[in-house]
């Protein structure tokens, strides 16, 4: 026999209140004023009649009995049934742990396992687990089907073995891809015939959760129902960072160094060292951030290594300039070359790189031997095959797409069935959803320079039938293409749907344009700007040479691409490449709480997020079920009624009066 | 007779005076012509009757006897005194189930009586006793002794015990003329001394009549639960259960009052019972037609002494 309510068996305490009513029967204490008591004799002995007594018993038994039974009514009384399973609930869960650069602070990647080792203790028999670490990208680490095919025994082991072979990246946070490929695991899990679906699903993210990290990824996904999402927060041990990078700058002769301080900093100097030995001190508030040029006397025809001292965390605190070389690589342009008529594109675009001690770009007519391609309007058919084989190649080509476009032509060119067609523009369009992820964009990422509402356009063609693998970089304001990036072979064509001269837009006279011309021709490998930095994570492609990265070991090429995979200085016999952090990757302050919560807004109403709450009200859904079936109640209330009923024949039979005292003199 | 007033009714009204109208009020209506002729009226003689008589006043037995009409004739006693000797020791403050305290009672009773008497010339005082006499205001009939009487009537007992020798001693020693003494009392307290006391103002030659007044309950002891009894007199405490003790307080009770009784006959003394559950006009009504009955006794042995 089974309680649904237990508690209100504490009811039966009630059962108290007639037994000591029965054993307050005792003589009287009243007092009675009377005129006279020469009529009456003290009475000195008063003892309860033992024959009452026993009838009060028995009318005792029977109100204790009622009072005990109406308890037991209210507690729910139901026979489990036991033909039924246990109500054993089996989990997926897929951990993710952080493991990007932000993770190298001190001691963050040892709480992160030891987190990751908790969640793991928790599994039971028949759960599942997978554990994935990720960075700009996640990585299977320890799948389902190897954690579900281990011994128990073996099991611990293995998680912490796996737990141990992760490694702090210098990569920076993308949490919205890691989500992403842990919702897919567990949607293959489900859809697989092998093991088929479990009660409980469980996303575990481990991470620091920090303001840098990218989300857009999960936005564009529709959470799963029934996938719970727990948050475990890695919190530094001390706060207040501040991090050094490197501006990417044009103007400037010097190369510009960002020092910037979060919210929690709470100095107001850090030190600007370089090569170890030259030491400035620069003044800088919490939540501000200071530029400024690299000292005159710093010899820049060697590398130059610079960092901060002041703050806490000091994985964002080095930066290696690259020794400072000539540039000088050849552009062929097809179009018109009139370099001083201002209403051609040619005149803003050899304006702009006019020749520097560190780059002089060679303008020539022919493509062979050019570094980039550069298009104003289709070059003509016959060069089309030249065209074609120097992409085909891998070369990189900026096409600037003029009046007299035909269809045709552009197919001949990439192989692509663009429709192009000239847009009508009743007074001007502008930019919108630029793309500032790509890394021809990131370069305006941060919010000051993300405006290019000042850019108009007059002119314009439309771009249509855009093939897949095609990335829009920004779209005009009407929903059109503005520019984007078709591969073309080995090779990537950039085709811009307005030219920036005059005629056509404000771009060429807008402060945009140079480092949007800058940052295309450094993404096409050209050495543009003299202090021109990478950041960890991106690629140099068509790599011949070998290279070394900054530990000084040998970096293995991947299919002629260079993948810079840490920050410092990356050298080959010919060139030498810094590379530093993205900057996204020191923005350390927390996520928003509210930011937080829309990652896994749907997961929030389903109550399996405590896996033993679930199990609990599986219990107790069948528990209901039962006693709903079964309703002893009635027979209890039945019975109740019946002893209620004895009770009132038994007590008007027996009253209970000052005659059942017995007194004697 | 209109409905008695009801005795926990009068208990609302403060106002002896008022209480005494409002009794006397329901006592004389319908009464105009009553038999009734008081106190102050005494049997002198008989006379021929002659037309204009007062019809009343025919002695029809001795017309059946002698075939002769002859009136009785009266003569007035306007010099009647009449004086309430009331109890006010604590045992008169009892009361139960809420009606009027007997101490109340009586003194409605006495405060009733007089203004009767007074409304028809006799002259009414009260002495008030409990061991002693504390408080005496001579039989008078003159402007504002009746209120002044209402007063001491209106004061609440304070004494403690019942004595009756002394102050029946002290009343006897008062009063030297002739007169009606009626006691109001509870007569809870020895009988010792109560034949002689009363005896000596019988020899004095007064008319005594004592009203004993109980609550009901003093006679039936109805008493439900068991409880701790205290002596309002004495102060003594018993633990009582009504029920086992009913029957020998009744017992002992009603020897008491028989006793009472049997005193009260032996020296000449009328006596009545009536419990404060009894409407005060039926008790004034009873007492008057007792009296009458008395008188007429009282008239044959005049008779049969003449004859």
């Amino acid at each position: 026999m089974n309680l649904l309510f237990p508690l209100y068996l504490l009811g039966a305490l009630a059962v108290a209140a007639p037994i000591y009513l029965h054993l307050k029967r005792k003589p009287p204490s009243d007092k009675v004023d009377f005129s006279s008591l020469r009529f009456l004799k003290p009475q000195r002995k008063v003892r309860i009649n033992r024959q009452s007594k026993l009838e009060q018993l028995a009318l005792l038994c029977l109100r204790s009995l009622a009072l005990l039974l109406l308890a037991f009514v209210f507690a729910r009384p139901f026979s489990k049934d036991t033909s039924k399973d246990a109500d054993a609930l089996t989990l997926r869960r897929v951990v993710l742990i952080d493991s990007s650069a932000s993770m190298q602070r001190a001691g963050m990647m040892d709480e992160a396992r030891d987190e990751a080792l908790n969640i793991a203790k928790e599994c039971k028999d028949g759960d599942e687990l997978a554990i994935l670490n990720f960075d700009r990208a996640p990585a299977t680490r320890l799948d389902l089907a190897t954690y579900r095919d281990a011994l128990p025994d073996e099991k611990p082991g293995l998680v912490d073995t796996t737990l141990n072979a992760i490694k702090p990246s210098w990569f920076d946070t993308n949490i919205g891809l890691a989500l992403s490929a842990a919702i897919d695991v567990l949607q293959e899990a489900e859809a697989g015939d092998d093991v088929g679906s479990a009660d409980l699903q469980e996303i575990v993210l481990i991470s620091d959760m920090q303001e840098g990290a990218q989300l857009s990824a999960i936005e564009e996904v529709e959470w799963p129902e029934g996938v719970a999402l727990r948050r475990i927060l890695i919190e530094p041990k001390q706060t207040g960072n501040v991090s050094i990078s490197l501006l990417k700058s044009v103007q400037q002769t010097q190369p510009l160094i960002r020092i910037a301080a979060d919210d929690d900093f709470v100095g107001t100097t850090v030190e600007l060292i370089w090569n170890e030995t030259n030491r400035i001190p620069v003044q800088v508030a919490a939540g501000s951030q200071r530029s400024i040029p690299l000292p005159d006397e710093a010899d820049r025809s060697q590398p130059i290594r610079l960092s901060i001292n002041g703050d806490s965390d000091p994985f964002d605190n080095q930066l290696t300039l690259a020794a400072e070389q000539a540039s000088r690589p050849a552009l062929a342009y097809l179009g018109p070359q009139k370099r001083n008529d201002s209403g051609t594109a040619f005149f803003y675009l050899s304006r702009a790189f006019a020749p520097t001690k560190q780059l002089d770009i060679q303008f020539q007519s022919s493509i062979e031997g050019a570094d980039y391609l550069l298009m104003e309007g289709l070059p003509p058919a016959e060069q089309h095959n030249e065209i074609n084989a120097y992409l085909e190649a891998g070369g990189e080509a900026l096409l600037v797409l003029s009046k007299d476009v035909d269809d045709s032509a552009i197919k001949a060119l990439c192989g692509h069935d663009l429709r192009i067609k000239e847009l009508r523009i009743d007074d001007y369009l502008m930019l919108e959803r630029l793309d500032f992820d790509h890394p021809v964009l990131s370069i305006f990422s941060e919010k000051k320079t993300r405006d290019f509402s000042m850019i108009h356009f007059w002119k314009a063609r439309q771009i249509e039938n855009l093939p897949e693998k095609a990335e829009v970089l920004a779209r005009f304001d009407n929903g059109s293409p503005a520019w984007i990036r078709i591969p073309c072979g080995d090779g990537w064509l950039t085709v811009f749907a307005g030219g920036w001269h005059p005629s056509d837009s404000q771009l060429a006279r807008s402060s945009k344009f140079i480092p949007l011309m800058d940052s295309i021709f450094e993404q096409a490998g050209l050495r543009t700007s003299a202090h021109a930095s990478f950041t960890v994570g991106q690629s140099l492609h068509d790599q011949t040479e070998a290279w070394t990265g900054p530990s000084g070991e040998e970096v293995e090429l991947n299919q002629g691409s260079l993948l810079f995979s840490e920050p410092g200085l990356y050298q080959s016999d010919a060139r030498s490449i810094s590379v530093q952090l993205a900057a996204r990757e020191s923005l350390l302050n927390p996520l928003p709480a509210s930011r937080l919560e829309e990652l896994g807004s749907t997961s929030q109403t389903n109550p399996s997020e405590d896996r033993e709450s679930a199990e609990a009200a599986m219990t107790r859904g069948r528990e209901l079920e039962n006693e709903a079936q079964q309703k002893f109640w009635r027979w209890l209330v039945l019975g109740i009624f019946l002893i209620l009923l004895l009770e009132t024949a038994l007590a008007s039979r027996t009253p209970f009066e000052s005659s059942d005292i017995e007194v004697t003199a | 007779m209109a409905n008695p007033i009801d005795p926990a009714t009068l208990q609302r009204i403060q106002s002896m005076e008022l209480r005494a109208k409002m009794i006397m009020e329901g006592f004389m209506h319908g009464l105009h012509r009553s038999p009734y002729h008081g106190f102050a009226v005494e049997f002198s003689e008989y006379r021929q009757y002659t037309p204009g008589d007062d019809t009343r006043h025919i002695d029809w037995k001795l017309y059946a006897r002698s075939d002769k009409v002859f009136i009785k004739k009266y003569e007035d006693e306007t010099n009647l005194r009449c004086q309430f000797i009331v109890d006010q020791s604590r045992s008169m403050l009892f009361q139960h189930r809420g009606g009027l305290s007997k101490a109340n009672y009586a003194a409605t009773l006495a405060a009733t009586f007089s203004f009767f008497l007074m409304g028809q010339g006799d002259a009414a005082g009260v002495t008030l006793f409990d061991e002693a006499i504390t408080d005496y205001l001579p039989a008078r009939n003159r402007p504002g002794h009746l209120r002044q009487l209402f007063a001491m009537l209106e004061r609440e007992p304070s004494g403690k015990g019942t004595d009756f020798g002394a102050p029946l001693q002290r009343v006897s020693e008062m009063m030297r003329q002739r007169g009606v003494i009626i006691m109001l009392t509870d007569l809870l307290a020895p009988l010792d001394e109560l034949t002689s006391r009363l005896g000596m103002l019988a020899a004095h030659g007064h008319e005594v009549v004592v009203f004993q007044i109980l609550d009901p309950t003093e006679l039936d002891f109805g008493f439900e639960k068991a409880a701790q009894f205290r002596d309002l007199e004495t102060g003594d405490e018993f633990f009582i259960d009504p029920v086992a003790a009913k029957e020998e307080y009744g017992d002992l009770m009603q020897a008491h009052i028989a006793e009472a009784k049997k005193i009260c006959a032996s020296i000449g003394v009328a006596f009545h019972q009536v419990t404060t559950s009894t409407p005060l006009e039926s008790a004034l009504s009873d007492f008057l037609a007792e009296r009458i009955r008395m008188r007429h006794h009282a008239v044959k042995q005049q008779q049969r002494g003449a004859s």
